[in-house]
């Protein structure tokens, strides 16, 4: 597999997780707005934390933006201006899969083609909260399509590890974001917030993540903070946790090859799980320490990756260094994105 | 006594020849039952069948690149639902006749990198190749396997008023369109099933195996399972659809130039996350300028350095060979004929178009007498630039044009004015006749191959000639209805 294909490969799968998970978050946090808003004074969850979650305030910050709900949902659903908003994810996911169409079967792009131009076209419509919920789950349902649709059809080559590995890194990386953000916020202010309301705030992490009915049938049926950490970290059963993220991560890298010091760096990522202590963490507010070191290292595993399988050095001429993500004050450590894109080549003719 | 329209539809030729009217296909010499099948939809009923196929093309993603302005803009390919029909027995001639033409073609390109008897016996101008910009001595000598030069050539091939059908040019530096001409076929199955019932219609989704027998066939290496790649120019080329196309279609490695390294050895390799791969063929769609900066254009950043010294060492088959662009010039055109005839000791079985050469003092004159009633066109452009149409043009156009044949009367030729025949196009809502043209590809290694049919333009602006997507054209499927079928 071409280095180059493999690096946009990579992207695809990421930015079109990125999306999925995107649309499910403010789905989650719409559905429980309308919950938590009438019953409680103290008011623990509100549409800003999306911009910590998504690692987008400053850019946020920096145009025009009402910072009230309207504008927040469309800063995060259809700003292009947004690098992690849904449209421009889309758009990313097509961009990388379009030069490498060849290596999956063609449904994918057709999928893809349409979910871009649809969303896309739906965007510059008018843009009520009351088809939000539907038009939002209708682009998680398309990304899972695609997932499908490679999933039942592909060989397992290269490029189909390459891709599973996109997707369990990004949503590894989504997991801490929002329990980092969501958990965090909720520990730290356990006295203000009554035990209903901090129940439901934890079901709302769970749904972000498509979680709720799984953790009731692998857990138990009462919603438990303690419990709803530990299943999204540490189980090994359920495919938006943590832990099988970042086990996924390891399987597709084990089927490529090569690629020891990732394994490595995965390593001291389930030793820090192993070693952590869930109760003491839903006790104190150690959590967020806890996850901004699990996204320092899934920020080294990404690096690794790409010196690994992207930017080798065997031949002079060629070599892109990676870019150390910066960390920033605010909770959560930068989104990594694509370095930008190649300039226009010429020299080809059409007769 | 031909019929000039069909009257349900109130269609009408427009003094010109229409192919479903007057052609081999046709209605009336027991050719397919089209006009009459589309009667049956309605008209309504045909808008809607064009508008599913219009979403059909944006939904797959079959676009051309227009590259403008800083911005590349992908533009949903064109596509016209009703099909251009050509009877068996006619195709079977014009597949002999562009099979003769790529023979010769080829053995006058490695006649003239190897020994050039052709100039020696007095049957071709030396100067005329010496002073093609698309020349290229310093590959004299180079004897490619086979003996051919242009493994793909995709020939323009005109009707007449008269509805002879001429070839307007080949194409052999890097021709395209294939992809669209399999994709329109992928299209009226889906869109139009129901004129399938009347007739057999000779397939042509086999091309990409035909393409990848023949570039395999051109590996260096012997044994092992040879690894073929198509190189593109990347993502902002017009025709990179057409790149990707081909490589899903064949299994192969889609390369750019970045992706590729000559190492020490002479040998192409690729960067693949395990490291360097060899690479044995490369179906190329960078011109042989861009093609490597070490060979052709000092100046330039694109290509990989020595990758024409890898392919003169015999480590790495490219397809086309390079400086096989020499034949793909307008005046190497008019002598085709000639060529055929000195090769292949034929007649030629397709007519090229009337061509008087600017180089040639007589017949500058008569084209400088004549501008207002041929078509002038430079010997190396291609796509439809800088040509004139003399009939449309203006007289301060037409001046201006003289005096560049004066300036520089080798890279002019002058061409009888033809009027491409028609065939009905669904035009908002209403079917009417428009120009078309058609572009077979042929295919060439140990054995010459020629696709079912090929890729019919359709000038889409009423009275236009001009079918470049570039420029406004569309296209349309090509059928090509078995012989033994007819009529039923």
């Amino acid at each position: 597999m071409l280095s180059r294909v493999a690096e946009n490969v990579y992207w695809t799968a990421r930015y079109l997780e990125r999306a999925e998970d995107s649309a499910r978050l403010v789905v989650a946090t719409h559905q429980a707005m309308l919950d938590i808003a009438p019953v409680s004074q103290v008011q623990p969850m509100n549409w800003e934390q999306l911009l910590t979650i998504t690692g987008s305030r400053e850019t946020f910050l920096a145009g025009a933006r009402r910072a009230d709900e309207a504008g927040i949902v469309d800063f995060l659903v259809r700003d292009e201006e947004n690098p992690g908003s849904i449209l421009r994810s889309l758009r990313l996911a097509r961009e990388n899969l379009r030069t490498t169409r060849e290596l999956f079967p063609r449904e994918a792009w057709e999928f893809l083609n349409r979910l871009f131009l649809e969303t896309r076209a739906a965007c510059g419509r008018d843009f009520p909260a009351a088809k939000r919920v539907e038009f939002l789950e209708g682009i998680t349902q398309e990304c899972l399509k695609i997932a499908g649709l490679l999933d039942a059809t592909m060989v397992r080559d290269e490029t189909f590890s390459m891709f599973r590995l996109g997707r369990y890194l990004e949503r590894a990386d989504m997991v801490t974001r929002i329990l980092d953000v969501r958990g965090a916020l909720m520990l730290t202010r356990q006295e203000v917030v009554d035990r209903p309301l901090r129940n439901a705030l934890w079901l709302t992490v769970l749904k972000s993540l498509s979680g709720d009915q799984m953790y009731r049938r692998q857990v138990r049926p009462r919603i438990r903070g303690v419990e709803v950490l530990a299943f999204l970290l540490k189980d090994r059963s359920f495919p938006r946790a943590f832990r099988y993220g970042v086990s996924g991560v390891s399987r597709c890298l084990a089927a490529i090859g090569g690629a020891d010091l990732a394994q490595g760096i995965i390593g001291r990522i389930e030793e820090s799980l192993y070693l952590a202590d869930i109760t003491r963490l839903a006790d104190n507010a150690g959590l967020h320490d806890f996850l901004d070191g699990l996204q320092l290292l899934l920020g080294q595993l990404h690096l690794t990756i790409s010196r690994t399988y992207f930017d080798q050095e065997v031949v002079a001429g060629v070599s892109v260094g990676g870019v150390v993500s910066g960390r920033t004050s605010t909770a959560t450590v930068s989104r990594c994105s694509r370095p930008p894109a190649t300039t226009p080549l010429t020299g080809g003719t059409s007769a | 006594m031909l019929a000039l329209a069909y009257a349900p539809l109130s269609y009408r030729a427009h003094g010109v020849f229409d192919e479903l009217l007057m052609g081999s296909g046709s209605r009336l010499s027991g050719g397919p039952q089209i006009l009459p099948d589309m009667d049956r939809l309605g008209q309504e009923e045909l808008g809607r069948r064009q508008g599913a196929a219009e979403m059909a093309i944006v939904n797959f993603g079959i676009t051309f690149t227009v590259y403008s302005e800083g911005e590349n803009i992908d533009r949903a390919w064109p596509f016209d639902v009703i099909p251009r029909c050509m009877a068996e027995s006619e195709w079977r001639r014009l597949e002999a006749g562009l099979v003769q033409r790529t023979l010769a073609l080829n053995a006058f390109i490695n006649d003239l990198y190897n020994g050039q008897k052709i100039i020696k016996d007095g049957h071709f101008p030396g100067e005329v190749v010496l002073e093609s910009r698309n020349w290229r001595p310093e590959l004299m000598g180079m004897a490619p396997k086979f003996g051919v030069w242009a493994h793909i050539c995709g020939s323009d091939l005109l009707r007449d008023r008269d509805g002879v059908m001429y070839v307007l040019e080949d194409n052999l530096r890097v021709p395209s369109g294939v992809s669209y001409m399999l994709e329109n076929r992928m299209l009226t199955k889906r869109i139009l099933p129901e004129l399938f019932h009347h007739q057999r219609i000779l397939p042509v989704d086999d091309y990409p195996s035909h393409l990848y027998d023949v570039l395999a066939s051109l590996s260096p290496r012997t044994g092992d399972r040879a690894r073929v790649v198509v190189l593109t120019p990347g993502v902002f080329n017009s025709a990179y659809f057409e790149h990707t196309y081909l490589a899903q279609q064949m299994g192969v490695e889609l390369v750019e130039s970045r992706d590729l390294v000559v190492d020490a050895d002479d040998t192409v390799q690729m960067k693949t996350i395990h490291g360097l791969k060899r690479v044995d063929v490369i179906y190329r769609r960078i011109d042989d300028d861009f093609l490597d900066p070490e060979a052709f254009r000092p100046d330039s950043m694109l290509g990989v350095p020595g990758l024409v010294r890898a392919w003169r060492r015999g480590k790495v088959a490219l397809a086309n060979a390079p400086g096989t662009g020499v034949a793909d010039d307008k005046v190497v055109y008019s002598y085709m004929p000639r060529i055929i005839r000195y090769y292949l000791d034929q007649d030629p079985i397709i007519p090229n178009v009337p061509t008087w050469r600017c180089h040639i003092p007589e017949e500058r004159q008569h084209v400088l007498a004549n501008l207002d009633k041929l078509v002038i066109k430079p010997a190396n452009e291609s796509g439809g630039y800088g040509m004139l149409m003399g009939p449309h043009a203006s007289a301060a156009e037409r001046e201006r044009f003289a005096g560049l044949i004066q300036a520089n009367p080798r890279n002019y030729i002058g061409q009888q004015t033809l009027t491409p025949s028609t065939v009905p196009t669904l035009v908002d809502g209403r079917v009417e006749p428009r120009h078309v043209d058609l572009r077979p590809f042929i295919l060439s290694g140990e054995r010459t191959w020629v696709t079912a049919g090929g890729l019919t333009r359709v000038a889409l602006r009423r009275g236009s000639f001009v079918v470049n997507s570039s420029q406004g054209g569309g296209s349309k499927d090509t059928w090509v209805i078995a012989d033994g079928d007819r009529g039923k």
